[in-house]
């Protein structure tokens, strides 16, 4: 070891939704351990309502917060970035040259954007009606290229990774719908959904009700085609047909991108990265230990749990984690357990929500006893106005 | 004295397991009533909020949009309740200008208003003006605005008060 290594007890890596709950509850516990957060960023952004910012619903601004008034206290902020992860030394090394070991780490960086993998993307961004919600000086371009849409084909992709918030790239599209709808131009228009997935949703319950949406609302669905490349001059989007092998191109006059993604190359490069594609922390689904660097944990969307990457989901991940490692720091046996819960508030217009809730097995987890695959005010209402608050003031805090 | 001692403690004894039975019942019957209760707040819950949500569903089919109304309340509450507006309604709830007698004036001054702001008016000239005042409603209108300007006038200071007024702040000053 070298003299310039700093020495953290429990060591966490990134300081978004996973990263800041682990350390509010880590701090919150009977006996708090010493904590360390590794993060560059200056804001924390509340990510779930950017499809309502693309919505035209809430101002962008209002998703976003110092990230300084959610660092718990007691907690060192190391605003720097994370350039390796050695578990086999226990050292991290930063960006800005430092080096910190650990007794415990956790790899909490969350999801990277692969615009790069789609051809022709580069430079085309936000312009021309290429739009996308999946990136904060982004997200404006997505209202403002539907408020200039006077018909045609609008176009909405899905890629063939695993990606953040799954329902994200419908939930634009319905909202989409109902503003053409209400402008008076839908009929004037093709709603079309390229999707590099077999169908809609994977839970059946939720599924059955998104088809009926999607019938009502009378959208194009292309399954298994995954967007490969655009071609901003003759405004064509190509799709690779991921059972046939062969190429669609489409006409787009609007097409919001949802990026491939991956776990960050920080990971991939790392001993803790699982062998195959996505190159996520290889975690147990169970108890969110790494399965061959005992004193490693992750959660969230970089790491290997085979669930939906959602902000819910880390919300069920972190009081498990938590009680996992200080299990594990007190030499006991790790008896938390994840049982794979997500949710995903599907927006399906403005005022309309079908709440999905489930597990690792795909069966409906649902919070409340009425019927949440029905389309309903009250959910999108929790969703516009309870969850943000929610998220700044109970989960960033460690309470929920 | 043992053999009292004994009977002493016995008796102790049963009314300790009387009071813990008593106790223990009244413990079930609670239960009890918090295991009934739980059991019908599911069901309540789940009645209250699909009649809410099927209320806000028709309310959308007839092109009402709950989020655009909610905001408009809110907007109306942020102006309503600042301090200059409420100084203005408290001004407004003091002038007389909700007697019945002014708000049937209003009324009528709001009727007329309606009526002729469809239309532009035709423009009078001098012998229009002095040919209208021949016509028995304006006759009756121009009355009750003399009235209305008599009051008013009697209602302000006269222009020696208003200059004395000024003289004083004047001469107040060193």
């Amino acid at each position: 070891m070298s003299a310039a290594t700093k020495h953290v007890s429990v060591l966490i890596l990134g300081a978004g939704s996973a990263g800041i709950s682990v350390a509010a509850r880590l701090r919150n516990s009977a006996q708090p351990p010493e904590v360390a957060i590794i993060d560059p960023s200056e804001h924390h952004y509340y990510q779930p309502l950017w499809t309502m910012v693309g919505g035209g619903v809430v101002k962008k601004e209002v998703t976003q917060r110092p990230q300084a008034d959610y660092i718990p206290d007691g907690v060192t902020w190391i605003r720097d970035a994370v350039a390796a992860i050695n578990p086999d030394q226990r050292i991290v090394e930063t960006t800005g040259g430092a080096r910190y070991s650990y007794d415990q780490l956790v790899i909490a960086l969350g999801i990277q954007l692969d615009w790069n993998k789609i051809d022709g993307l580069d430079g085309a961004l936000g312009k021309g009606g290429i739009v996308s919600n999946y990136r904060y000086d982004l997200v404006d371009s997505t209202w403002q290229a539907l408020q200039a849409f006077r018909g045609g084909n609008a176009v909405f992709t899905f890629p063939s990774t695993p990606i953040k918030c799954a329902g994200a790239p419908q939930k634009i599209m319905y909202l989409a719908d109902d503003y053409l709808r209400r402008q008076g131009v839908r009929d004037k228009s093709r709603v079309i959904f390229g999707s590099a997935g077999a169908a809609i949703f994977g839970v059946a319950k939720y599924r059955q009700a998104l088809e009926k949406v999607i019938a009502k609302k009378e959208i194009e669905t292309m399954f298994r085609h995954d967007l490969i490349a655009v071609r901003p001059k003759s405004r064509e989007a190509v799709f690779r047909h991921l059972d046939e092998n062969r190429d669609v191109v489409v006409n787009y006059d609007l097409l919001h991108v949802v990026p491939p993604q991956s776990a960050p190359d920080v990971i991939k490069k790392s001993p803790v990265a699982i062998a195959g594609a996505g190159g996520w922390v290889d975690v147990d689904k169970f108890t969110l230990q790494h399965t061959r660097y005992p004193d490693v944990f992750s959660l969230g969307d970089c790491s290997s749990l085979p669930c939906s990457r959602t902000g819910a989901a880390i919300r069920k991940q972190a009081p498990v984690l938590v009680e996992n490692l200080l299990a594990y720091r007190a030499q006991q046996p790790l008896t938390a357990r994840y049982d794979g819960y997500a949710s995903c508030p599907l927006v399906t217009g403005y005022g309309k929500l079908i709440l999905a809730e489930f597990d690792y097995d795909g069966k409906p987890a649902e919070s409340f006893p009425f019927n949440q695959a029905q389309e309903r005010y009250s959910m999108y209402a929790l969703k516009v106005h309870g969850l943000p608050e929610m998220y700044w003031n109970g989960m960033l805090r460690g309470r929920m | 004295m043992v053999e009292q001692g004994l009977v002493r403690t016995d008796e102790r004894v049963t009314q300790l397991e009387q009071r813990l039975e008593q106790l223990v019942s009244r413990l079930e019957r609670t239960v009890a009533q918090a295991d009934r209760a739980t059991a019908q707040a599911a069901p309540a819950i789940a009645t209250m909020v699909d009649t809410f949500d099927s209320v806000v569903m028709r309310l959308q089919a007839t092109g009402i949009d709950p989020e655009e109304r909610i905001g408009s309340l809110l907007h109306a509450a942020d102006q309503m309740t600042k301090p200059a507006t409420m100084s203005a309604l408290d001004a407004v709830l003091t002038s007389g200008l909700l007697d019945p007698n002014a708000l049937a004036v209003v009324g009528r001054l709001g009727a007329a208003l309606a009526t002729v702001g469809g239309a532009p008016a035709a423009p009078v000239g001098m012998f229009g003006l002095l040919k209208a005042l021949r016509d028995p409603d304006i006759q009756r209108a121009l009355g009750l605005l003399l009235a209305v300007a008599r009051q008013v006038g009697a209602s302000l200071p006269q222009a020696g008060q208003h200059a004395l007024n000024e003289g004083d702040h004047h001469g107040g000053q060193p």
